[in-house]
């Protein structure tokens, strides 16, 4: 008694931050063993109490307990998720055996959420699950594509085909305009600052590509699970960071047992789905002779022409060959078990001088002592990419990279040769316009000569223990640190016209990224009265981050041999490639949970998170967010249970507030900073300057996104047919937008919290067991969602333009509109409506003033990024010892801009000696019209991917090598095999970054691949 | 009882770490590393010049909205669209054609840039108003004159725009500032630079920095233009000469006498002197043109990434200079036409066929004249036509480049180190010519002034004689004429068109105009950030 006062005193003074309970307890004593009724086997981790009172215990790894009770007349209650509930009176036994029955309920699986998992029909808020052996296994280079399709509600976009690229993950449609609408990631509990770990590097001119997939450096084959929370009942426990949803991934633990060995291996070939269609050497000569004739172009132009045939997409591309290993093995013993892995990747680009390497470790080990009352875990895991980039831009680009090279780049022309077309020396042997100056280049010179390599290595690890401290109530604390490291490298030689503008430009560019979580929380089971179930959370965290980064940049080389290896040779550094900063921030929070359940038919959670953040202004550090559900499980009444064919249904219905605090640091602070541009120059020097680099809003705090969520979820003969649908409303108000100040101001716009935005939507899941005959199983599943999402106010903007246009002649030229009332996403501009019998663009004057301006008022909204609905259907069919797998996916009734169109598809290109897009042949556009933005080239769309068809082979019977080899299987994959769009660019699904909040423009991507693959799977 | 103890053991090891960093539960303070706050900041003199510094550094944003707005707005200047080139959404030929809105970025930008100076000289002067600084009184009176040389801007093109500095230094964005009156304005500039006159050096402290012969000049011009810079667009005369001499100004005088008096402060200074000669007046653009004897005020430049001049690189085609030039800009033909022969001040620009070496130390025709004929980039011999043929649809080579600022040979990137002289001697000359001869009509006085700069680049000279200018009118276009042929490329055009009612007439690719262009509009983000501002008279 005392002993467990003095502990639970301890423990209050030691977490001032926490709530306890304090419980009473009797003597007299029980023991005994719980097993499995069906394989016999030990089940450690039951909940024994004695009904009625608070007392209780659990099974050690054995599943042995021992529990003091009052008397004769108490009666013991074992519960454990997944078993049927047993209940014993004691009588005057002193041992007493349990066997308890597996539960055969589909719903009655165990989820992964906050702080702590949950039997799946305790959850009520909105949660999908995907286990990582359900998806077809070995093809997926990054956890995301595990996501694809699967869930209702979540896209994700990859920003275009190059390996590694980054991308966009929604869930429920974007909240937020100018702050991030990535979810919160969180592995093994610890929440992963998703931020970008790549520098930033240079690009030719305009921006260089946006940054790379983060999650890509975790090894898909490491994860047994990942859960989505959606709502804010499931997300309110994360509170400033839930507001866009909730990724928990789940790594794979050791199972106790022999040693067991585990092989994947694959190796795959990726070529460009599609090619853009571009005037070959022959067409274009003919096209130049044509306008020649007709008088369009002078005589001249015929001299510049060459006399090869060059393909230049295809000199760019190529089939990148993939192989892939993965090695784990685990094992363990009934106190201490552990899995560890390798993985090797090496992905060539389909684009040539592409590509990424990466080696991966995990180690995760747990250790149980003092009869399984203390569990200590340990998940280690690090890894290492080398990145090899292409020099390619996103956006403007007048110059561009390789990809605008391959269009604009004269087919006659060769891609090596002695000489230039202007007669001097071609460099290092690839064939260019001119000597240095010039501005259209040889793209596959290019993808060759500039060096562009990255190289991160990102370890994260976490330890944490867990201590059942009194029956139903354990403590776990948790430590976590991740640590990314990357370093990038790039050089444009002045072999190359890239390079050559500055006698050779060297880079190089250090990022750090460091942060550090502490979890400590307390949770309490209890069943009262057999009816009434409890579980209380309350906890603790601690979130510290640090980012540091530097650069170097180096121009005038005498050569190009040493590349970027020596900065000192350079005759000058360049001030705006050499920087260096350091920032920090910090999150500190209190939770608390309650799930409440009566006969687990009446379930309600309530959920309180105290969050604290560095970035925000004084007055409003802290927020509270509070969430509130509750579930009706509706076949659980006596009413429903005649009805054999419904297995299950329940109503869940939610609302709860969340928050974003994804703004960058220091922007409630009044800052002084020093750049280029503040320089003065005086006396023929330069001289530091320092001045206000932000405009400081000391009332800054988080976006805050309410949402209300109700839902049904369903199971049908016996579980064959399950799923969910739900509706949701997410209303996100207190927006984080740059507002243009009243001048005179120090910089032009501020960071306050005005605007509002709205997402409404429905979603629809069905999973299926549609054949169960020996020999062949069929499982599908389906997924659909739609979702309105709505600007409301941006404070006391009507309108922002946003969406940058890229190319010649677009400068300062927009394509997106965020406008009250419309989505985000939103296209605006002029309307097309042909072309007139000079070749003229005509547009509709739609302010009747008679003249047409495609600047002011004849501009009008012309199409919209966002889907009308998104799908996915995937099938598992087991046939013998075949396995197939086919997954399809689709979004319907979304516009994109073809920018790259709009740039190349214009046969003016030829008066300044370039190529353009074969289609521009057809247009009856004058040789000499411009390139207008207008709703010709906002296209639709809509797509249906062939995703994932694999067809895979088990062997049974192994013969003689069954001694060595535990399991075999072999497959063959295909990846991206066919897209049914009426899009005319490469793919669709695309992301350029074109300025805040922008969705669905295309310009010059890295193609997307289809991939074939070859794979097999042992265990030893 | 052992094994709870080994647990409790156990327990407080584990929780150690907690009660570490319990210490810190809450503690939210932003740590900063890599910027500072004002608190920590402007302790020395080091650090009051790092602030000073970005007030200068500001001035070089003018050259990009404010230069671009008055050349491309004027019959000096236009961007033909060449292609797919320089189409931007119709904006080059809106700003040339008058059909500008309110939304223009271009026109948003000016705005902005002007007020960025304003905000960071307010800043600085708040600082200096608490602080103890060495030397402050010139400090301070170098500032304001700074910022009423961004206002100068302002009244320039917008005319009615808020003041803050006056009695507070920064913006209540719960309360923002509404417009003041255009005349109001110019009051403000003039009494802030006649209150800090005395206390403004002879000499810059170090070269760059302003003097008081600065002020002069803003002075001058400002007397010169009176007759525009007092009134709202809608009370001027678009198309007759808007005189300084209805203006009475400080010192009980009229605009015309104050900026004779201010002309001859500069004059008589000692400090500056016109160009010899030909050559001399060339040398006055050349990149090493720092020590130019007629510059009274330059925006200083240094062959760096963000420090440099890129008129060049507006104007030159693609394949004159590497990096590549952007073949933008050119002059209007009738304006081009306008040179006389014998101008030496002609040799600015380039017309005929170009060659591949662009020497050192070059003005204009005299760069791109040896070596190989250039070629465009379909091949066609680079030979600059001053016809337009059609300016929605102009090839590579149509229109006459301006490369009065001569290519720097060390440029980095397409920075240029030729300084940007914004007041110049010459221009002095002319203002005073001017405000003479509305002040008395035509005289031997503003004859000699005019041929006095026209000696420098005519070789034999070729003078103006008072008796062909019997008309206070027929001067008045001959001095236009003449700041014309002295101030291209110098963004001075569109305040002369203004001026002497020649803005709204119809020049090459432009209609007559909407009198509501004498003023640009007020931004339309400007009026949505701040509701308390009034539009502009027409738009």
């Amino acid at each position: 008694m005392s002993t467990l006062l003095s502990r639970i005193l301890r423990v209050s003074l030691l977490l001032a931050c926490w709530n306890v309970s304090v419980v009473i307890a009797q003597p007299r004593t029980v023991t005994g063993t719980v097993s499995d009724a069906t394989t016999g086997e030990p089940l450690p981790g039951v909940n024994i109490v004695v009904l009625g009172t608070m007392t209780g215990t659990t099974t050690d790894v054995n599943g042995r307990y021992q529990i003091e009770v009052p008397g004769p007349e108490a009666v013991l209650v074992f519960s454990f998720v997944g078993y049927e509930q047993v209940q014993e009176v004691v009588g005057d036994r002193t041992v007493i055996n349990v066997r308890m029955q597996p539960t055969v309920e589909v719903l009655e699986e165990i989820v992964v959420v906050g702080y702590g998992v949950q039997r799946r029909e305790d959850v009520t808020g909105s949660v999908a699950t995907i286990d990582a052996t359900e998806i077809n296994q070995g093809v997926y280079t990054s956890p995301d594509q595990l996501l694809q399709g699967q869930v209702a509600g979540l896209t994700i976009i990859s920003n275009n085909g190059e390996p590694g690229a980054g991308l966009n993950i929604r869930l429920r449609g974007g909240t937020s305009i100018s702050a991030s609408n990535d979810p919160l990631i969180v592995i093994d509990g610890v929440p992963i600052d998703n931020v970008r770990l790549m520098p930033e590097g240079a690009g030719i001119d305009g921006a260089p590509p946006p940054p790379r997939n983060p999650l890509s450096l975790i090894n898909p084959n490491d994860i047994e699970s990942i859960t989505v929370l959606k709502d804010a009942a499931a997300t309110a426990i994360y509170g400033s960071r839930g507001a866009n949803g909730v990724i928990l991934i789940e790594t794979k633990k050791g199972r106790q047992g022999q040693l067991q060995v585990d092989y994947e291996g694959y190796i795959s070939a990726a070529s460009p789905y599609k090619k853009l269609e571009l005037l070959n050497g022959e067409e274009y000569r003919r096209f130049v002779q044509e306008q020649v004739q007709a008088g369009n172009l002078s005589q001249d132009a015929l001299n510049v022409l060459g006399n090869a045939n060059t393909d230049w997409e295809e000199a760019v591309t190529r089939t990148g060959i993939t192989h892939f290993h993965n090695l784990a093995f685990s094992g363990g013993t009934s106190q201490t078990r552990y899995r560890a892995s390798v993985s090797y990747l090496n992905q060539q680009g389909h684009v040539i001088s592409s590509g990424l390497e990466r080696l991966t470790g995990r180690l995760n080990a747990d250790h149980q002592a003092f009869d399984g009352r203390l569990r200590l875990q340990l998940n280690l895991t690090s890894s290492f990419q080398h990145d090899d980039l292409l020099p390619y831009n996103q956006t403007a680009g007048f110059e561009g990279g390789v990809f605008t090279n391959v269009y604009q780049m004269n087919p006659t022309y060769p891609i090596y040769a002695d000489q230039n077309l202007d007669g001097t020396p071609a460099l290092d042997g690839y064939f260019e316009i001119a000597d240095g100056r010039t501005s259209v280049r040889n793209p596959v010179a290019m993808a060759e000569q500039v060096l562009d390599f990255v190289k991160t290595t990102r370890s994260l690890g976490n330890i944490g223990a867990e201590l059942d401290l009194l029956p139903g109530l354990t403590a776990r604390v948790n430590f976590g640190a991740d640590r990314a490291q990357s370093s990038r490298r790039q050089y444009f030689p002045q072999q190359n016209p890239t390079g050559a503008q500055y006698e050779g430009r060297a880079l190089q560019r250090s990022r750090e990224h460091s942060s550090l979580t502490f979890q400590s929380y307390l949770t309490y089971r209890n069943t009262l009265a057999q009816a009434h179930n409890v579980e209380l959370l309350g906890g603790y965290e601690f979130n510290e981050y640090m980012t540091e980064e530097f650069g170097v940049e180096g121009q005038g080389f005498v050569t190009d041999v040493t590349t970027y290896n020596a900065m000192q040779s350079a005759s000058q550094l360049v001030k705006a490639g050499t920087f260096s900063y350091k920032e920090k921030s910090r999150l500190i929070s209190f939770f608390t949970r309650l799930n409440y359940n009566y006969q687990s038919r009446y379930y309600l959670t309530g959920v309180l998170r105290y969050d604290g953040s560095s970035r925000f202004g004084e007055g409003n550090k802290w927020g509270l967010f509070p969430a509130i559900s509750a579930a009706w499980r509706i076949s659980g009444e006596p009413f429903m249970q005649g009805l054999d064919w419904l297995t299950d249904l329940r109503l869940k219905v939610g609302y709860g507030i969340t928050g974003s605090q994804e703004i960058g640091n220091y922007l409630s602070l009044a800052q002084l900073g020093a750049n280029e541009s503040l320089q003065a120059v005086f006396d023929q020097q330069p001289y530091t300057g320092f001045a206000p680099v932000n405009y400081a809003n000391p009332d800054l705090k988080w976006e805050e996104t309410a949402t209300f969520n109700i839902g049904l979820d369903y199971s049908l003969l016996n579980g064959k047919f399950s799923g969910t649908i739900e509706y949701y409303e997410k209303n996100t108000s207190n927006l984080l937008l740059e507002i243009p100040v009243p001048q005179p101001a120090p910089v032009p716009t501020r960071i306050e919290n005005v605007g509002k935005t709205r997402n409404r939507g429905l979603e629809f899941s069905l999973d299926a067991l549609a054949v169960d005959r020996p020999g062949l199983n069929v499982l599908f599943g389906l997924v659909f969602s739609t979702n309105r999402n709505e600007v409301v106010s941006l404070g006391g903007r009507d309108q922002i333009i946003t969406g940058t246009v890229s190319g010649r002649g677009q400068s300062d030229t927009y394509a997106q509109i965020l406008l009250p009332g419309e989505p985000i996403g939103t296209f605006y501009g002029p309307v097309f409506l042909g072309v007139d019998a000079n070749g003229r663009q005509q547009f509709a004057d739609l302010d009747g003033d008679g003249q047409v301006e495609i600047t002011g008022d004849d501009r009008t909204i012309i199409g919209n990024a966002q889907p009308d609905f998104t799908y996915g259907f995937r099938t598992n069919i087991y046939w013998g010892n075949f396995d197939f797998y086919v997954f399809i996916r689709g979004e319907q009734g979304r516009d994109v801009f073809n920018n790259t169109a709009l740039v190349y598809q214009t046969k003016s290109a030829v008066l300044q000696n370039q190529n353009f897009l074969k289609a521009a042949l057809d247009d009856p556009d004058a040789l000499d019209e411009p390139a207008i933005y207008s709703s010709r080239w906002i296209e639709d769309g809509s797509f249906i991917r062939l995703d994932n068809v694999t067809v895979g082979y088990t062997f049974n019977n192994l013969g003689p090598w069954s001694r060595y080899l535990r399991r075999a299987r072999i497959y063959v994959s295909g990846q991206n095999l066919l897209v049914i769009t009426p899009y005319s660019g490469y793919d669709p699904e695309v992301n350029t970054n074109a300025g805040l909040a922008t969705l669905g423009i295309d310009y010059t991507n890295y193609p997307r691949a289809r991939t074939f693959t070859v794979g097999i799977s042992l265990g030893f | 009882m052992q094994r709870n103890k080994t647990a409790g053991i156990l327990l407080a090891v584990l929780l150690t770490p907690v009660v570490l960093i319990l210490s810190s539960c809450t503690d939210l303070t932003e740590e900063t590393f890599s910027v500072v706050t004002p608190e920590n900041f402007y302790k020395t003199e080091k650090e009051i010049t790092a602030a000073l510094a970005p007030i200068y550094a500001q001035l070089r944003a003018l050259e990009w909205n404010y230069w671009n707005l008055s050349q491309v707005s004027s019959d000096e200047t236009v961007v033909p669209t060449r292609g797919q080139d320089w189409f931007d959404g119709g904006r080059w030929l809106a700003i040339h054609r008058h059909q500008w809105d309110p939304s223009l970025v271009d026109i948003n930008g000016a705005w902005v840039d002007s007020y960025t100076g304003i905000a960071r000289a307010n800043g600085l002067l708040q600082t200096l108003a608490e602080i103890e600084a060495p030397n402050e009184a010139q400090l301070e009176a170098e500032v304001r004159l700074l910022r009423a040389f961004f206002y100068y801007t302002l009244l320039d093109f917008f005319g009615n725009v808020p003041i803050v500095g006056d009695d507070e230094f920064v913006v209540d964005p719960n309360n923002p500032p509404a417009n003041a009156t255009r005349a109001e304005v110019f009051n403000f500039i003039e009494s802030e630079l006649l209150e800090i006159y005395d206390n403004l050096p002879e000499q810059p402290p170090l070269a760059g920095r302003v003097t008081k012969w600065v002020a002069d000049a803003i002075l001058a011009s400002m007397y010169l233009n009176a007759g525009v810079f007092t009134r709202n667009s809608d009370q001027l005369n678009p198309t007759g000469y808007n005189s300084c001499v209805d203006v009475q100004v400080s010192g009980e005088q009229n605009a015309c006498q104050a900026a004779i008096q201010r002309a001859d402060n500069i004059i008589n200074s000692g400090y500056f002197r016109l160009a010899q000669d030909a050559s001399e007046w060339l040398a006055m653009f050349l990149p090493n043109n720092e020590n130019a004897p007629e510059v009274i005020f330059a925006i200083q430049h240094l062959p760096e990434n963000g420090l440099g001049m890129t008129f060049q690189m507006r104007t030159l085609h693609y394949n004159q200079l590497s990096p590549s030039p952007w073949n933008g800009h050119a002059i209007l033909a009738e304006t081009y036409n306008k040179f006389d022969q014998d101008d030496a001040r002609r040799t600015i620009f380039l017309v005929g066929q170009q060659y591949a070496e662009p020497r050192g130390n070059c003005v204009g025709s005299q760069c791109y004249s040896q070596g190989d004929p250039l070629t465009d980039r379909t091949g066609a011999p680079l030979v600059y036509t001053p016809e337009i043929q059609n300016v929605t649809n102009a090839n590579e080579r149509e229109g006459v480049r301006v490369l009065k600022y001569g290519p720097d040979p060390n440029n980095v990137n397409g920075n240029h180190g030729n300084d940007y002289a914004w007041f110049r001697l010459a221009e002095i000359y002319l203002i005073k010519a001017e405000a003479l001869n509305e002040l008395n009509g035509p005289s031997q006085q503003v004859i000699d002034l005019i041929n006095e700069v026209r000696a420098r680049v005519f070789d034999p000279p070729k003078p103006l004689n008072l008796a062909d200018y019997s008309s206070r009118e027929a001067l008045r276009q001959a001095i236009l004429d003449e700041r014309l042929f002295e101030l291209t490329w110098e963004a001075k055009r569109r305040q002369d068109l203004i001026r002497h009612g020649q803005f709204t007439r119809a020049w090459e690719f432009k209609d007559p105009s909407n009198p509501r262009v004498l003023l640009f509009p007020i931004p339309q983000a400007q009026l949505d950030a701040n509701p308390n501002l009034q539009q502009n008279p027409g738009y």
